[in-house]
């Protein structure tokens, strides 16, 4: 298969498992901590915010040392594999997902629970209502964090290895080419990287046209 | 039936409302009455046990509903907030809303909002409905269709109906309890 076309499918790939792992969790803790009236969560808000913007490579560092020889997952040999890079970037994508979906929540939460409680919905049905209230919201989360994952270079670079035919992926794979001088192959990657960009934010708009919409 | 007994609630250390010993029987219409801020959706809110009274007991016997003054209507549909069947297509139909079911909740009235959200209430088959304001945005038309079909599928069926309301006519209820909440009491002013 084409080198260029191998590290393209290579990113999506694990882009999309990341991203796909970040939103099963994070989905449903950024509701719950939206919803929850619990001080301790509450407290624990704003350390999520600041945690989806860490600098990726502390995410990166992290899962090295996890992975490393002498790390305690050393023995599992899983550094410089897609799970090291997938790992890396749920780390970094998570709080991100969870801080975009927990204040969705903020401003129907009062009259939302009240209701609920009212009617004596359950838990989990109510859980099941606040995704189909905040689709668009929690939709467009999901995309930034595959957006992020996309672009992400250093963390991936340092627990991926940046291997031929393996862990290259096109962020680190532009960053080599380039290194070496190989403008053009960089450049074809690049334009790959910005139509898969161009192409989640005419998702993320048509998303936000819709909710406008709506909302007329 | 609802009893309350040494009932006190306040808010930053002011008494809003006082219970010495009061009961409401079932299968009637308890109408209460009283400025804003007099305490009348915080006593509905603390007889559900959504807030807690500062001292004194409530007691409950029976299943409850609760329909909030600020409730919430599910989205995106109006048939994401119950189940159609021929009654509550009746039901629409009677408050003028034919084929809404399909509608998108955003493009619905206040009004509107509160015949949907009635008509939820209604959906739950409990002893007590406990209603906050529910004709607060209507038109008086929309307001009597709404007392008959609260009268015919509550009242008549036996069921206990707390109701708040700032209607100064006289509702079309056939018979029932009106109160007044004034200096932190609650006063019997008429029963019909």
């Amino acid at each position: 298969m084409n080198e260029i076309l191998q590290i393209v499918l290579n990113s999506i790939f694990i882009c999309l498992t990341s991203t796909t792992i970040a939103t099963l969790f994070g989905v449903p803790i950024g509701l719950i901590m939206g919803m929850s009236t619990k001080r301790w969560i509450i407290k624990i808000r704003p350390i999520i915010s600041s945690l989806a913007g860490l600098p990726p490579v502390l995410a990166g560092i992290t899962i090295f040392l996890l992975l490393s020889n002498a790390g305690p997952l050393g023995s599992y040999r899983l550094l410089y594999t897609h799970t090291a890079i997938i790992s890396a970037q749920v780390l970094i994508v998570l709080p991100l997902i969870i801080a975009s979906v927990y204040p969705l929540v903020l401003p129907i939460k009062s009259s939302f629970l009240e209701t609920c409680y009212g009617l004596h919905i359950s838990n989990v049905k109510q859980l099941k209502y606040l995704v189909n209230e905040l689709r668009y919201g929690i939709l467009a989360a999901i995309l930034i964090g595959f957006g992020r994952a996309m672009a992400e270079v250093g963390a991936v670079m340092m627990v991926g290895g940046n291997i031929r035919y393996k862990t290259r992926v096109m962020t680190t794979a532009i960053v080599l080419e380039t290194n070496q001088g190989n403008y053009k192959t960089a450049l074809i990657l690049g334009v790959f990287l910005l139509f898969i960009s161009f192409g989640i934010n005419f998702i993320v708009h048509s998303v936000f046209k819709e909710v406008n919409h709506d909302s007329l | 039936m609802i009893h309350c007994k040494n009932y006190k609630l306040m808010f930053e250390n002011r008494i809003i409302l006082e219970i010495e010993d009061m009961m409401f029987d079932k299968g009637k219409l308890h109408l209460f009455k009283g400025e804003n801020g007099s305490g009348k959706s915080s006593f509905f809110r603390s007889l559900v046990g959504w807030i807690k009274p500062n001292n004194g007991e409530i007691s409950i016997s029976g299943s409850w509903t609760y329909q909030a003054q600020n409730f919430h209507l599910f989205s995106p549909k109006v048939k994401d907030n119950f189940e159609i069947n021929e009654k509550i297509e009746s039901w629409l139909n009677g408050l003028n809303l034919n084929g809404f079911y399909q509608f998108n909740i955003s493009k619905l009235s206040g009004g509107e909002r509160q015949k949907i959200a009635l008509i939820r209430t209604l959906t739950q088959d409990t002893d007590i409905y406990l209603l906050d304001e529910p004709t607060s945005y209507m038109d008086e038309s929309s307001k009597a269709i709404v007392y008959a079909l609260i009268q015919e599928e509550l009242l008549d069926k036996g069921k206990t109906v707390l109701l708040i309301s700032h209607d100064n006519t006289d509702i079309p209820i056939k018979s029932g309890i009106q109160y007044r909440i004034i200096n932190q009491k609650i006063q019997v002013e008429k029963t019909w």
